[in-house]
């Protein structure tokens, strides 16, 4: 078991630097998911943990070792990879078995442990079939079992579950978390999809432009981003975001978005003070915004008038997207509201959960 | 299925196929007809079916032992010659398609640009270059330059057929432990077997049928390939047409069999389902 430590990483592709002076320590036995937009430098990362790339500058660490001239097969790792490249000349067993043949380990040791990870994964009566013979999710399980096979200190796994339809993925992912649970070895998982990295990571990296944006756990990434890319990558569907003067008025602070002001909450009086007279970025989520009478009682001196554009009703939740003066509101209302679209409707924002961002650096006041 | 009507544009469109197979297919049916036929009867019946059914003509190719001799012959320059080809070519394309050198697309294009250089132009050279090295009249001789004139479409061929290969399942071998050559020979080498396959069948129709270089190259009677042979044959018993047709269906036959054997590697889809279906 081993943790893993990227040191002032920096990767080059020609001229371009894709990797830009990456510093993350991730704990033994840790589930980390590394997420971003498309292009972010996820999987660049990812390759030369594994040492499929070259690093420009900087070092890696797994266990207490440098790994930058180590050879893969002696780093401790294990790929799983997107399109799960296993080998098609090969049957299941033999997939499995070509690492360990290759590190000149015992037959019985091999076969014990193929038929152990076998039953794991539940792909025992799988073994002797070639890869074409399987399906999607099939052959995922099998490029898991390859990999876990070799009792990897650390397994690394780039969109693995990208390619399969949504409701396996979702069954996917929680095989994951209790093979994790069960294993224990460090876990570095690529995904660009937030939700994978909510669910399963027990820490998250956002990544944007070769940059670490921030590391946390998921609650808190959700609950106090760093700054507008975070704020709006995590969370589906992503916060709204409204832009504010911070204005004060009879010791009070209001924030002035043109056409509707909302109060600020007392507590960050003196986050605000700073700003009074500036331009902010207001964030709210869309289960903070409410709607219906409950929400005028306890949110009634946080009212914005909006027009209804579109309702979706997803059965366990309604989803309203409004428009109120410039800006698009979305809303997470409970099951059962009604509301007509093209309709104006009144919509109560819980100040209390709002995030402030500067304008120019995007980085969060709270 | 649904029936084509039988419009004038259809009708016409397979006369036309119909005349062309029959025109590719009738050298054929010539050759087996006649190599059934005695020297006797080819003179009075030249496109039936023959009376007799004699094996005459074949025993007569096979007396003598020269016939043996340039089958010989033509096995192991051929076999030779493919099989080096097939050695030098996956290692180059290899190296072309997998790993990263200075001018390697340079090199890749020029070596394909030799593909279009006619052997002819390269005899009187290739002479001069076999008597100085002391190969003339050698089968070595001959393997060099049929090597030589094999390899810019081999290694075009492998290639490609390498390139196509997902960079996934190399990059995954490489972290299971493989070396670079453990990667070509278990892993890239196994799944190119259809283009090997189509590369051996191109090849060895290629050199068993090749007679310039056979011709200027093995003069010596105990070189002679088939092809050589067989165009001696027809001028040694210029009248005996049955006994050269024997002789050429027995070497049109040879690598019919190969082809035959070969075929089934020709469907494709040995890499289908080891990426995303
Ligand atoms: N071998 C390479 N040569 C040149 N540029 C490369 C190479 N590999 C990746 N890049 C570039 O580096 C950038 C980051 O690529 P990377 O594959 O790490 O992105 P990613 O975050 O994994 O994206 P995705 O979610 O699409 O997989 C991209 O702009 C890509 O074009
Ligand atoms: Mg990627």
């Amino acid at each position: 078991m081993a943790r893993v430590v990227l040191r002032n990483v920096v990767k080059n592709f020609g001229d371009v630097r894709i990797v830009k002076n990456v510093n993350l320590e991730i704990e033994d036995k840790e589930f980390l998911v590394l997420v971003g937009p498309s292009g972010c430098g996820k999987s660049t990362t990812l390759r030369m943990v594994a040492g499929l790339e070259d690093l420009t500058s900087g070092e890696i660490i797994i266990g207490d070792r440098i790994v930058n001239d180590v050879h893969p097969k002696d780093r401790g790792i294990a790929m799983v990879f997107q399109n799960y490249a296993l080998y098609p000349h090969m049957d299941v067993y033999e997939n499995m078995a070509f690492g360990l043949k290759l590190a000149k380990m015992p037959k019985a040791e091999i076969d014990k442990r193929i038929n152990e990870v076998a039953e794991t994964l539940g792909i025992t009566e799988l073994l002797k079939r070639k890869p074409k013979e399987l399906s999607g999710g099939q052959r995922q399980r099998v490029a898991v079992g390859r990999a876990i096979v070799r009792e990897p200190d650390v397994l690394l796994m780039d969109e693995p579950l990208s390619n399969l339809d949504a409701k396996l993925r979702v069954q996917m992912r929680t095989e994951l978390i209790k093979l994790h649970n069960r294993l224990k070895n460090t876990i570095i998982y690529v995904t660009h999809d937030q939700t994978e990295a909510m669910t399963m990571g027990t820490r998250i990296v956002v990544m944007k432009d070769g940059v670490i944006q921030q590391v946390a756990a998921p609650q808190e990434i959700y609950d106090k981003p760093v700054n507008v890319f975070v704020a709006g990558f995590i969370g589906s569907p992503t916060m709204n975001f409204i832009n504010c003067r911070v204005i004060s008025d009879d010791g009070k602070i209001t924030l002035d978005a043109g056409s509707f002001r909302l109060p600020a909450p007392a507590e960050r009086f003196t986050l605000l003070e700073k700003h009074i007279n500036k331009e902010v970025l207001m964030g709210i989520r869309p289960e903070n915004i409410h709607v219906g009478e409950n929400a005028a009682q306890t949110y009634g001196d946080s009212r914005v008038e909006a027009l209804v554009e579109v309702v979706e009703q997803l059965g366990s939740e309604v989803l309203l997207y409004l428009k109120a003066d410039r800006y698009s509101l979305t809303v997470r209302a409970q099951a059962g509201t009604r509301a007509a679209t093209e309709e104006s409707i009144p919509v109560f924002i819980n100040m209390n959960k709002i995030h402030i961002f500067e304008t120019e650096t995007e980085t969060a006041l709270f | 299925m649904t029936r084509n009507k039988l419009t004038p544009g259809v009708f016409l469109k397979h006369v036309v196929l119909m005349f062309m197979s029959l025109s590719a297919l009738f050298p054929i049916y010539f050759m087996v007809i006649t190599s059934f036929k005695t020297k006797e009867e080819y003179v009075y019946n030249k496109f039936n079916l023959p009376h007799s059914f004699s094996f005459e003509s074949y025993s007569q190719v096979f007396s003598g032992g020269n016939f043996i001799k340039w089958f010989a012959n033509s096995m192991l320059l051929t076999f030779s010659s493919v099989i080096v080809v097939a050695a030098i070519a996956s290692l180059a394309a290899y190296a072309f398609a997998r790993l990263r050198f200075r001018n390697k697309d340079i090199l890749l294009n020029f070596i394909i640009a030799l593909m279009v250089v006619p052997p002819v132009v390269m005899v009187i050279p290739l002479f001069n270059f076999l008597v100085d090295m002391g190969l003339i009249n050698t089968m070595y001789g001959v393997v060099i330059i049929y090597v030589g004139l094999l390899l810019p479409f081999s290694i075009f061929l492998l290639t490609s057929f390498f390139k196509s290969i997902p960079t996934s399942i190399i990059e995954a071998a490489y972290l299971d432990g493989c070396s670079t050559l453990q990667i070509l020979f278990r892993i890239i080498i196994p799944l190119s077997m259809p283009a090997f396959v189509t590369l051996t069948i191109v090849n060895v129709l290629w050199a068993w049928n090749e007679l310039m270089i056979a011709v200027i190259f093995l003069q010596d009677d105990s070189l002679k390939t088939l092809m050589v042979g067989l165009t001696a044959f027809q001028s040694r018993y210029n009248l005996n047409i049955p006994v050269t047709m024997a002789g050429l269906l027995i070497t049109t036959m040879t690598v019919l069999v190969l082809y035959i054997f070969g075929q089934r590697y020709f469907i494709k889809g040995m890499t289908a389902g080891s990426v995303k279906g």
